[in-house]
């Protein structure tokens, strides 16, 4: 009788954990178009500069991505072995450079036409896929990885034809902290983020 | 130089079966293998065995070699395939632009084929189509008619299509010259020059029509190599600038976009 409660309640929760997600879906297909549109917006504004373009860019990406946890996800198992202060200072400077290096990505999705195709859940997350079509070339597809956050939708990831971004950040962090040690990682970030 | 293209031709076409029947013998080794494990829960997601939190598994074996083999590329990409495709770069943007279509046009018989392989039937269709209104209307493909009106296709190879079988991708290489590639793609790569009337052309498919001469043959293939250079330069200045650790980017981009394509 016990087993039985406990599993009715735990098939409820579970009911009422998709019913939650699928209510996002629309939330997250509306950060994806919102992103493809305002950084539009910012590029077709003739009275500004290239310079001030990208750092309404930089404005715009940092407020829709969830740096935080994709700064714990690329650092994997080394998140844990930093102390409170390091783990602050490597997600501060690991979000300046994520913008950083995104930015003139985004800014190179601009102006193209793009479809939603469809928003999916996967987990936790709910997947939008996209597909652009540049002016010279083959369609791209482009899938955005979105998380709840304190009620807000927030990306992720960014995944080009099958290649996930922060995949690939873990990967290549893990590999460097194998190589050289995470002190060596955190100054070749602040490097890389003054230039 | 005729007889020793043919030799290599037999050597690699050897490499190409001993590396098939190991690709195979491994994939049935695995066939139990764990697959990809979706994440569970948020603490999951954080833990880092690949295993466990990430739909790639890194086989790299070789990483010592690997590395050298990537460090001794960059070198000859900066000093030699750099300042021949700057060069390259004067030639004006639609020959250049006809140059690549041509190039594409001229591979996709045999991505109707892998297609056809992989019982794809509406893109190898698509791939047969586009290669033969490209060819006559397209003016020997060098106009893209058939993407420009909505004919859209994937290119597939013998890589591919091995990979749709089941068959794993193997411990990831790096290639003098060439570049990433792994062992399964090693094979599909030799597989695709060996059938193709424009690579080695092993089967002597159309003997009488001399489709290529081997002095041809190697013009095409330096002109491809520069097109594909020429393509890639701001994916490999991106990385070069912003990676942490170019070698490791470069493996983990070139793994998943391969595991995209089979999948696909």
């Amino acid at each position: 009788m016990k087993n039985l409660l406990q599993n009715t309640l735990i098939i409820l929760f579970s009911i009422f954990a998709i019913q939650a997600n699928a209510a996002n879906i629309p939330q997250a297909n509306s950060l994806v178009e919102g992103l493809g549109n305002s950084i539009n917006k910012i590029i077709s504004k003739k009275n500004l500069d290239e310079k001030t373009k990208m750092q309404q860019i930089v404005i715009e990406l940092d407020n829709i991505i969830d740096a935080e946890w994709m700064a714990r996800f690329a650092l994997g198992k080394h998140f844990k072995t930093l102390n409170k202060d390091q783990q602050q200072s490597f997600i501060k400077i690991y979000r300046e450079y994520l913008v950083k290096i995104y930015a003139p990505k985004i800014k190179g999705y601009s102006g193209l036409k793009f479809n939603i195709i469809q928003a999916l859940e996967q987990g936790n997350f709910i997947i939008v896929k996209a597909e652009f079509f540049p002016l010279n070339g083959n369609k791209i597809n482009m899938n955005f990885k979105i998380k709840q956050k304190e009620e807000k939708s927030k990306i992720v990831d960014f995944i080009a034809e099958g290649v996930s971004f922060i995949e690939t950040q873990r990967s290549e962090i893990n590999s460097a902290i194998n190589n050289n040690g995470i002190e060596a990682l955190i100054a070749d970030l602040e490097k890389k983020v003054k230039i | 130089m005729l007889k020793f293209i043919k030799t290599l031709q037999h050597k690699l076409i050897i490499l190409t079966f001993l590396s098939l029947f190991l690709q195979i013998t491994l994939a049935k080794a695995e066939i139990s293998a764990n697959r990809k494990i979706e994440l569970k829960n948020s603490e999951d997601e954080f833990n880092f065995e690949e295993d466990e939190s990430s739909s790639l598994k890194i086989n790299d074996p070789f990483e010592k070699i690997n590395r050298q083999t990537y460090k001794l590329n960059n070198l000859v990409d900066k000093t030699l395939l750099k300042p021949i495709v700057n060069l390259y770069r004067y030639t004006p943007q639609p020959i250049r632009k006809a140059t690549r279509n041509f190039l594409n046009n001229l591979s996709l018989p045999l991505s109707a084929l892998n297609s056809l392989l992989q019982g794809k039937i509406d893109n190898s269709l698509a791939n047969t189509s586009t290669f033969l209104i490209n060819s006559t209307i397209g003016v020997f493909g060098t106009i893209d008619i058939a993407s420009n009106r909505g004919l859209l296709h994937n290119k597939e190879d013998f890589g591919q299509t091995l990979g749709s079988y089941g068959i794993k991708s193997g411990p990831y290489i790096v290639l003098p010259i060439l570049g990433p590639s792994s062992t399964l793609n090693l094979a599909g790569e030799i597989m695709d020059r060996t059938i193709s009337p424009l690579g080695f052309n092993s089967l002597n498919l159309f003997p009488e029509q001399q489709l290529l001469k081997n002095e041809n043959r190697i013009i095409l293939s330096i002109t491809s190599a520069i097109d594909k250079r020429e393509q890639l330069d701001p994916l490999i200045t991106s990385v070069n600038q912003e990676s942490l650790d170019p070698y490791a980017t470069v493996r983990s981009a070139y793994l998943q976009n391969r595991q995209f394509e089979i999948s696909k």
